[in-house]
């Protein structure tokens, strides 16, 4: 069998509205959390793999400005250019392969550095849609309105949805607003106003990912309760809207049956579920695609409504569900999503577990 | 038909926090300083500062002034215009080059300022070329210029040359500053020499803490001499944990004056009338001096040498504040600098798509493409299916009529929509021609074409309810 990988440690900058520090900076501070909270040196990492994306840094090669920081200089370093879920899905690949034991993974964004909207228009198609001036806000914003054609609720029920994540994220830095207020907020995109937005952010989540032998013992840390990436999937969508069915999340529906697969479980067991949606109707098709029932709970913390950071928004959410289940108490399963592209062409999902003995992928 | 190509220009901005290392390191380019950044563990001193040592692994924390003056590890000459991202334009300057300053272990990448008829080499000693108006930017120095001077310290065979020197600047070999006389072919400095014959100096006291600038003087104009004199001087001040460098001059020098100014020196003592004093010791000093003024006060002035600790990574003001930089600037330390990117870019649209947006031009038509594999009309029509990976074969018109699926207004810019056209498979994005109020899902649209067609997507100048034209 597979050795599988244990979250061993997690840390976070937190997001913030305009960070005054360097990109390396700020992830700086975020690995040497996560290595403090794995208990261990930079000494200990056999690897690291990193998120970032050229156009919203504003330089290519982006990964290059934070290789020292990472500790990276003269070990293997991947670079991954997409949510940064995905890079922990591949680091847990890399454990599973038995190539690496301990891996880095670190993620970043900085939306204060950029009108992130502006910047998502060069990630569209340079010949039928760039030309058009669509983005990933205008993509947002088609989604909506083809939900909101079936379903005349849906504004109402965005707006309280937003309400009670912005409520829930309001410790954390979130801003809280009445179903009211949300919907008297200026239009973004119809059927899409401002106060639905989850208000994007500067950030830096780093996590380390730690080997563990089958029948090794649980990689207990202390009191807390182990933690492993028992499932993960991944999956693109056509990348036009034209060309896909926006009513729902296709691409997470075959991630998550593979991440389900792998753990060994269905949907009906997650205890909790942490998506990164940047808007309510996000979070539907979220929970249509993952299959998430009422017993789940989702985004207790606000999800990503206490600030969403571009690149790190879905490891930052597997950090948040590594933290709640590493606690004690009942929760046995989570999952953590990251999405990227427009309108969730791209969708990640890591399915986590508790506590020692079943499945583990 | 020729494959067409889409023409999209980049035009992007970004704003970058420098963070703690980078804006002390930008700031002190305005005071005219290059500060390097050491590390606690292994002794490297960065240039440019990070803010985590890659060999050690922690964070440097001392910060340390280097010379104006190094040496040049490596370069090239870029024969291709470089495009600089900032305007769009190519930029002149083809030579590139790695300078390890004195006193840095780790080389800064600059420009070679005019080269000249010899190409510069490697071990060459450089100087530091700095701009006009110091911004707080890495182009507040131009650049680094290869030196045919060599600074070194006086030896004893310079001292016939040392005592010319002086004697032609300040009447003897003799100095006077603040009340005390000295033998400036005694004291320790440096000289210039040029082919091994000297014609600059820099001569000092070493006060422990303060030291004394005692003279600065050259015999023929050279080019940052002055300042690499002085440099030489600051930088042994600082090896031997001065804290202080104190030079005086009098009041009739005003070029001296702003050499120390730009320098870094502050004015800390006008000793009013002392010059009369100072001619009973040394009655060499004339009556008059710079441009014939009276020579009457001695001006004290003092630099501080060493730079405030400052712990690097630790978040500083919340956010960027006040009038946005110039482009490529820092305002105080951790305030963001201004970048941007203008690039012109040419898609190749491929085949398929060319013969799609052709058909637009050339005929007003709205071309799918059609899958063999599962049957599917694809508009746009490209060389892919969508819907099962397929590559399809065909083209069919398709439209110009169709169904509204959703729009989506977007304040201050056109609305979005996507519409199936009768006969396709799949739906366009397109702009919508008309309110999202007024036209709701469903309804029927048709396009309307651009009056002026190039061969883009724009060829449509988007959906109107049918009907309407």
């Amino acid at each position: 069998m597979s050795p599988s990988a244990l979250v061993a440690g997690v840390g976070e900058t937190g997001p913030a509205r305009a960070d005054p520090r360097s990109i390396p900076e700020m992830v700086l501070d975020a690995v040497e959390r996560a290595i403090e909270d794995a208990g261990i040196g930079f000494g200990g990492i056999d690897a690291v793999v990193t998120a970032s994306a050229d156009l919203l840094d504003g330089l290519t090669a982006s990964n290059v400005a934070v290789t020292e920081v990472v500790g990276a200089v003269m070990k293997p370093e991947t670079r991954i250019a997409g949510d940064g879920l995905c890079a922990a899905i591949h680091a847990a690949c890399q454990i599973r392969a038995g190539a690496y034991r301990t891996v880095l993974v670190a993620a970043h964004g900085k939306a204060s550095m950029a009108r992130f909207w502006d910047l998502s228009a060069w990630a569209m198609d340079p010949v039928h849609l760039q030309p058009l001036g669509a983005d990933f806000l205008v993509c947002a914003g088609l989604q909506a309105a083809a939900l909101a054609a079936r379903d005349s609720r849906a504004e109402g029920r965005w707006a309280a949805a937003a309400s009670e994540r912005r409520a829930a994220a309001e410790p954390g830095g979130g801003e809280a607003r009445t179903p009211g207020e949300i919907l008297g907020s200026p239009p973004l995109a119809s059927p899409l106003r401002e106060g639905m937005c989850a208000p994007l952010a500067d950030g830096a989540c780093a996590v380390v990912l730690r080997a563990v032998e089958p029948g090794a013992g649980t990689g207990a840390q202390g009191p807390r309760r182990p933690v492993q990436v028992a499932g993960f999937g991944l999956d693109l969508d056509a990348h036009s809207p034209g060309d896909r069915d926006l009513a729902i999340w296709g691409g997470l529906a075959g991630a998550c049956a593979r991440a389900y697969a792998l753990a060994g479980i269905d949907a009906g067991a997650l205890d909790l579920a942490e998506p990164s949606c940047v808007f309510p109707h996000e979070e539907e098709l979220f929970a249509r695609a993952a299959g998430i029932g009422p017993r789940t709970a989702m985004s207790t913390g606000g999800g990503l409504f206490g600030g969403a950071v571009p690149v790190a928004a879905g490891l930052s959410r597997l950090a948040a569900a590594a933290r709640a289940l590493r606690e004690p108490g009942n929760s046995r399963w989570g999952i953590a999503h990251g999405t990227w592209g427009p309108a969730g062409q791209g969708q990640a999902v890591a399915v986590l577990r508790a506590g020692a003995g079943g499945a583990a992928a | 038909m020729s494959p067409l190509a889409v023409s999209l220009g980049m035009d992007l901005s970004w704003r970058y926090a420098p963070g703690a290392a980078m804006g002390e390191f930008l700031a002190g380019l305005r005071k005219r300083r290059i500060l390097a950044l050491r590390c606690e563990g292994c002794g490297r001193r960065y240039l440019p500062p990070r803010p985590f040592c890659g060999e050690c692994r922690r964070r440097p924390s001392g910060w340390v002034p280097v010379a104006h003056e190094g040496t040049l590890e490596a370069w090239t000459v870029v024969h291709q215009p470089m495009l600089d991202g900032r305007t769009g334009k190519a930029r002149p300057s083809p030579y590139g080059m790695l300078v390890r300053p004195d006193g840095a272990d780790t080389t800064i990448n600059h420009l070679l300022v005019e080269p000249g008829p010899v190409r510069p080499a490697i071990g060459q000693r450089v100087h530091a070329v700095w701009g006009e108006t110091l911004r707080g930017a890495v182009d507040d120095i131009e650049g680094f210029r290869a030196m045919s001077v060599r600074l070194r310290p006086f030896e004893p065979r310079d001292r016939d040359a040392v005592a010319a020197i002086l004697t032609r600047h300040f009447g003897s070999p003799r100095i006077v500053s603040r009340g005390a006389l000295r033998d400036g072919v005694q004291a320790p400095g440096f000289v210039a020499e040029e082919g091994g014959a000297p014609f600059g100096l820099a001569i000092y006291v070493d006060g422990g803490q303060e030291w004394e600038l005692l003279a600065v003087a050259r015999e023929r104009p050279a080019e940052c001499l002055g300042a690499a004199l002085l440099d030489a001087v600051v930088h042994r001040a600082i090896s031997a944990g001065a804290e202080r460098l104190v030079a005086t001059t009098t009041d009739d020098n005003e070029p001296a004056l702003a050499f120390y100014a730009r320098h870094g020196f502050e004015v800390v003592e006008r000793r009013a009338g002392a010059i009369a004093g100072y001619r009973s010791q040394k009655p060499e000093i004339p009556e008059t001096g710079v441009g014939g003024r009276p020579i009457r006060d001695e001006i004290v002035l003092s630099r501080a040498l060493r730079a405030p600790a400052r712990q690097t990574g630790a978040p500083g003001r919340t956010g960027p504040a006040g009038a946005p930089a110039p482009p490529g600037t820092a305002g105080p330390a951790g305030e963001a600098l201004e970048g941007a990117i203008r690039v012109p870019f040419r898609y190749a649209a491929g085949g398929v798509s060319s013969r799609f947006l052709a058909a637009l031009r050339d005929e007003g038509r709205i071309l799918g493409a059609r899958c063999p594999g599962c049957g599917c009309v694809v508009c746009p029509a490209r060389s892919l299916c969508p819907r099962c990976g397929g590559a399809t074969a065909g083209l069919v018109g398709v439209g110009p009529g169709g169904t509204l699926l959703c729009a989506t207004e977007v304040p201050g810019r056109e609305t979005f929509a996507l519409v199936r056209l009768d006969g396709a498979g799949t739906s366009m994005m397109h702009h919508l021609l008309g309110s999202v109020e007024e036209v709701r899902p469903g309804a029927r649209v048709r396009a309307r074409f651009a009056a002026e067609r190039a061969g883009t997507i724009l060829d449509i100048a988007g959906f109107e309810p049918e009907g309407d034209s």
